[in-house]
């Protein structure tokens, strides 16, 4: 119960930052690094046994370990401090391939 | 103790929160442009970009320029993009008096490649990145674009890369 509050307040307290998106890191593989990603690491090494969990993609740091510096990482990436990890040393992917511009026309201003 | 390391975490991630806009220990830059390729194709728009920022007191605009990379300052600043066609600036009497904040109300802001600086680890040798983007055309009453080129540069010698995109409606 402790650790899951404590948990939960790590939840909180990063609940802002930027995303971008790898396969590493990605350790409850749903195609995206938040948060979350980090929360299960943090679980997986206090021996909580979270679910799904890609131990393969854990080991962002590279070190041979799963430990709570790779769940550190996770959420350093989530937030913005960090774009790649030292396990992948891809270089960062593209968002917005595709972008729709509105078009501004006098019938916006019309209403 | 799994506990104080867990709390380590939150104050280390929330002290580097704060400290965001330092360059991270065992980091560089990695300058980045934005770059629209063909605009000149399409002399009934004019792309605007419409800036806000903690360092700016209400908005900046910038007017995009073929093949001028689009840079949106500060890296918290905020980049909005409009489509605006040239009737809409002549009745106006330019871009400048154009109501953007009723843009903003009733338009959902549209995100492009984040037109800024990042940091990367030194252990990754990139330091530049240039993405061009293509206008397709127009779909649904929206201009298109896509990401058709990305050039990437490195500081380890070795050869710039370049990336080609095309984009199937």
């Amino acid at each position: 119960m402790d650790k899951n509050l404590i948990l939960l307040l790590l939840v909180f307290c990063l609940c802002a930052g930027n995303l971008a998106a790898q396969v590493t890191g990605d350790v409850n593989v749903d195609n995206d690094i938040n948060i979350i990603d980090a929360l299960m690491t943090a679980q997986f090494y206090v021996g909580l046994g979270p679910s799904p969990f890609d131990q393969s993609v854990a080991d962002v740091d590279a070190d041979n370990d799963v430990d709570i510096i790779d769940a550190l990482m996770i959420a350093q990436f989530y937030v913005g401090l960090i774009s790649s990890f030292p396990a992948s040393k891809v270089i960062p992917p593209l968002d917005y391939k595709v972008v729709r511009v509105p078009v501004i026309d006098l019938s916006v201003f019309e209403n | 103790m799994k506990n104080i390391i867990i709390i380590g975490i939150l104050l280390t991630v929330w002290i580097g929160i704060c400290c965001a806009d330092v360059i991270p220990e065992g980091h560089h830059i990695v300058s980045r442009g934005v770059i629209i390729a063909n605009c000149n194709d399409y002399p009934d728009y004019t792309l605007v970009g419409y800036i806000t920022g903690p360092m700016i007191d209400d908005y900046e605009l910038l007017v995009v320029k073929q093949d001028v990379a689009i840079n949106k300052g500060y890296k918290f600043n905020t980049f909005r993009l409009y489509a605006i066609r040239q009737e809409v600036i002549q009745a106006m009497g330019g871009v400048e008096y154009i109501d953007y904040s009723y843009l903003i109300d009733i338009i959902p802001p549209v995100s492009i490649i984040n037109p800024a600086a990042f940091t990367i680890e030194d252990a990754n040798p990139l330091s530049s990145e240039t993405i061009i983007y293509t206008i397709y055309g127009i779909e649904n009453g929206k201009l298109v674009l896509y990401i058709s080129e990305r050039r990437l540069g490195f500081n380890d010698g070795s050869s710039p890369v370049i990336e080609y995109y095309t984009y199937t409606p």
